[in-house]
């Protein structure tokens, strides 16, 4: 039997549409569009961060049919067939020169090498330490001139030289005593920007004929503390006193106490020890004193802090903290066009950059993650998970990562040291050391006053936060920042924490409520039922008695009016009410600050001699009654407000004279 | 006869046209699951159940440091459902956790992709296709369940994802060889970590509780 012409050709068309059929299904399953572009060469030229991909100069420009910038990548298509070679070209970076045969239907990544190198950012290389800094070439190109270098900041390092055409320099770090002083606390000594002796080294490579190039580097002697028992694996820790030993220490660590500074001949009382494996080291000094800290890595520590059982406040909070999500604005492009995270890595996330320690700079590298040099959209979503939960200043920024401290060194939390890690670095950020010039910062220093809860509960952080005096072993940390300031975001602006003001300020102190001066007002105004009128500012300031109008200085600011308007960055914290804060608004401030003095002065004289008549004693700062309480009480605290307030002829003059006057009718009715 | 070829002919195209389309493909809302290789969806339009195509997009893995004789390979920082808090483990060749509550002080990014999370407050989540160093067969575990990292070494026995011959190299309870690959009989309905989690008479397997096998 024999199939007709006309049949077969049917056949044939049939199998031709069952093929094409199966083709349709193979092409569905997998994607069919692999097919169509079979023959465009890919290129994708990866650029280091903090070079512009667009900026790269490619020949010739007529094998290229398009580009495209994502990032630190220029992806560009190449026509089919082309051959020779692309030259890639950019100031910054090595040239390139890439072999276009065999390209046709690939799809290749070629990463970029910078012109020439510094290394990572020397974190710790010790007090008087020896600073070297090989210039590494990226490739021959760049060993062809001389690098230039210059240091852009902090205390001038000695001994500088530059060798080998300026591609090895050398220079030593400063002293401990330059940094630290002869006498550093004893225990964990707190290290912030300003006292790790870190410089900002610049290297510029000048060829002939060729555009410089330039990188900087940032050292430090030492790396930063907070004086909290709880640190990053790796750091070296300088601890103040004599004799110190390491008594028990966990698997693994080979750590022994090393001399803080072999360079000068200045011996300091201090050893300098790094915590070398993660886990509890027991250390002594030479009396015995003993002090245990906890090392750990920050990317593993767990952040399970919020558990209804635990901290679920804080942790709520924390969530709407602008400190905790500072990275992810910067990131996502909030905090505007200038904001380079890597810069700002330091303080605006976890972790010493420099040591390996498991917080974000060390993580970024294990994960070889580089980041942008500027925010973007979604740039905090494109973070890998490890580095989001190290991004923003988490948990273990201040609390560190190694676990809850001992009992007798909880209070470190409160100090100002740990907020001295970020904001310890005039001029950009100077509270720390403006706050430090107040009696504010040495409130406690007086150990009754952390012992009775009356005292404490103004003159140190701890009650003032309502966690009762500190413990016997705590060494006085002042008013510090954590008494105004709650980290953990619990109010508004600032982070300042919310403060009812007393009573007796009654409803102008209730208006207060919302602005910057309510929390002072917590301590500077005297207590409903504490018996002397301890701290009487403001109720002289704001009394209801006197209207504001006849109060110039009662403005919608309250204390921050005076005591905090100027001075940015900080240095406003030393909430000193100077003669330049007062011309701000007066013409004539020097002789008004002089007739003021005057007037408190006069003030206060005339309440001493009431006190006398009255029995009310001022002892240790403080006014006391000499009996119990009688008729004349409210004579007695008319004259113990005055005496209360050193600055009665500002805060309220009229007020005082007032006060005064009743005490005087008082005695004499009497 | 020449009928008979004409009609075959067709025929064949006729299926062809219609296979392109339909055969074999799960319903759009049916459970499907990434593997390492393979694209695996349960339905009951899928030959014995269980549909598998090749995978359109694998996932980049995370980096492995791999050292010593036999090989150990270090993932330093492995994956997790999310940014929240986790406890993970190994299970032939799957990732279980469980948790998931948010951490303190992170600001949350979007979730990690290819897992099959179930709950409600403590939640549970499988990943069927975990990183691995290479495409060779591997069995890896947590060192310390929650942010600890995970090591891998070489295996010989086949767990999820890997290849597989019916008869010669058998897949784990609970799987089956489906066009050489194991991959799980039925989909992963994620909800305990212990066999206590699901109740009497059943057990919990790779994080689904399921019959206990007579």
């Amino acid at each position: 039997m024999r199939w007709s012409s006309a049949s077969r050709r049917a056949t044939r068309v049939l199998r031709i549409a069952h093929l094409v059929a199966l083709a349709l299904c193979v092409s569905t399953c997998r994607g069919g569009d692999d097919a169509a572009r079979a023959h465009a060469a890919r290129l994708t030229l990866i650029v280091p961060v903090g070079v512009d991909a667009s900026a790269l100069i490619l020949a010739p420009e007529d094998a290229i049919t398009s580009r495209q910038v994502h990032a630190q990548e220029l992806r560009i298509a190449l026509h089919p067939g082309a051959l020779g070679e692309l030259s890639v070209q950019h100031a910054q970076l090595c040239p390139q020169r890439i072999e276009l045969a065999g390209l046709d239907g690939t799809a290749r990544r070629v990463a970029l090498r910078e012109l020439f190198e510094l290394g990572d950012d020397r974190a710790q290389v010790g007090f008087g330490g020896a600073l070297r800094v090989e210039v590494q070439p990226g490739c021959r190109e760049a060993t062809a001139g001389r690098v230039v270098w210059e240091q852009l900041a902090g205390a001038p390092l000695v001994a500088v030289r530059e060798a080998r055409n300026g591609f090895l320099f050398t220079a030593q770090m400063p002293s401990a005593v330059a940094l630290l002083g002869a006498a550093p606390p004893w225990g964990i000594v707190p290290i912030t920007p300003r006292t790790r002796g870190e410089v900002t080294l610049r290297a510029t490579l000048r060829r002939t004929g060729k555009q410089d190039v330039a990188r900087t580097l940032r050292a430090a002697a030492i790396a930063r503390a907070s004086g909290m028992p709880s640190v990053g694996l790796g750091t070296q820790l300088v601890l103040g006193g004599s004799g110190w030993r390491v008594t028990a220490r966990p698997n693994g660590s080979h750590a022994e106490p090393q001399p803080l500074d072999v360079s000068s001949g200045e011996p300091v009382p201090a050893a300098l020890l790094e915590l070398d494996a993660k886990g509890r080291f027991e250390l002594a000094d030479a009396d015995g004193r003993t002090l245990v800290v906890r090392a750990g890595s920050h990317g593993e520590t767990p952040l399970d802090c919020g558990r209804r059982e635990c901290h679920a406040s804080a942790a709520t909070h924390a969530a709407e903290s602008p400190m905790t999500s500072i990275l992810a604005r910067g990131l996502d492009g909030a905090l505007g066009a200038d904001y380079d995270p890597r810069c700002a890595l330091a303080c605006h996330a976890v972790g010493e950059p420099g040591i390996g320690d498991g917080g974000f700079a060390h993580v970024a590298s294990e994960l070889d993650f580089a980041l942008p040099a500027r925010g973007a959209p979604d740039g905090w979503a494109a973070l890998p998970r490890p580095l989001r939960r190290l991004g923003g200043v988490g948990c273990t920024a201040c609390h560190g990562p190694g676990a809850i401290p001992e009992e007798g060194a909880r209070n470190a939390i409160l100090a100002g040291a740990v907020c001295a890690t970020c904001h310890d670095a005039p001029p950009r950020y100077g509270h720390v050391a403006a706050l430090a010039t107040t009696a504010m910062a040495r409130s406690d220093v007086d150990p009754a006053t952390r012992s009775d809860p009356l005292c404490a509960r103004c003159h140190t952080t701890s009650a003032f936060v309502g966690r009762g005096v500190p413990h016997a072993d705590a060494p006085p940390i002042g008013v510090a920042c954590a008494a105004c300031h709650a980290p953990h975001g619990e109010s508004g602006a600032h982070l300042l924490r919310v403060v009812l003001p007393p009573a007796s300020l009654g409803a102008r102190g209730r208006a207060l409520a919302q602005s910057g001066s309510a929390i002072c007002t917590a301590c500077h105004a005297p207590i409903d039922g504490a018996g002397a009128p301890y701290a009487s500012s403001a109720l002289l300031l704001f009394a209801e008695s006197s209207p504001r109008a006849a109060n110039p200085h009662d403005s919608e600011r309250g204390c921050l009016a005076c005591h905090g308007s100027s001075g940015g960055r900080g240095a406003s914290h030393d909430f000193a009410a100077t003669r330049e804060r007062c011309a701000a608004c007066h013409d004539d401030a020097d002789a008004r600050f002089a007739t003021a003095r005057v007037a408190s002065r006069e003030l206060t004289t005339r309440a001493e001699r009431l006190a006398t008549a009255l029995g009310v004693r001022v002892t240790r700062g403080h006014v006391s009654f000499t009996s119990a309480l009688d008729a004349r009480d409210e004579a007695r605290r008319a004259v113990a407000l005055v005496l209360e307030d050193r600055a009665a002829g500002v805060h309220g003059a009229a007020n005082a004279r007032a006060l005064l006057d009743r005490a005087e009718r008082a005695i004499v009715e009497r | 006869m020449q009928r008979y070829h004409l009609l075959r002919s067709l025929s064949l195209a006729l299926l062809a046209l219609a296979s392109a389309c339909t055969a074999s493909r799960p319903h759009d809302d049916a459970p499907c699951a990434e593997l390492r290789t393979v694209r695996v969806c349960w339905d009951e339009r899928c030959p014995d159940g269980v549909c598998v195509t090749p995978r359109a997009r694998v996932r980049a893995v995370a980096a492995f440091a791999c050292a010593g004789q036999p090989t150990t390979c270090v993932q330093r920082h492995p994956r997790r459902p999310d940014d929240g808090e986790w406890e993970c483990l190994d299970v032939d060749g799957i990732v279980l956790c469980r948790g998931g509550e948010p951490a303190a002080g992170v600001v949350p990014g979007p979730p990690d992709e290819g897992w099959i999370c179930r709950g409600e407050g403590e939640r549970h989540c499988v990943d069927l296709a975990p990183d691995q160093p290479d495409d060779g067969t591997w069995r890896c575990h947590f060192e310390g369940a929650r942010e600890g990292a995970r090591v891998c070494e070489r295996s010989t026995t086949a767990e999820i994802g890997d290849r597989c011959v019916d008869g010669a190299q058998r897949c784990p309870a609970g799987m089956r060889c489906a066009a050489r690959v194991c991959v799980p009989s039925a989909a992963p309905q994620p909800s305990c970590w212990v066999d206590g989690d699901c109740g009497a008479g059943k057990r919990c397997l790779r994080g689904t509780c399921a019959e206990r096998a007579r």
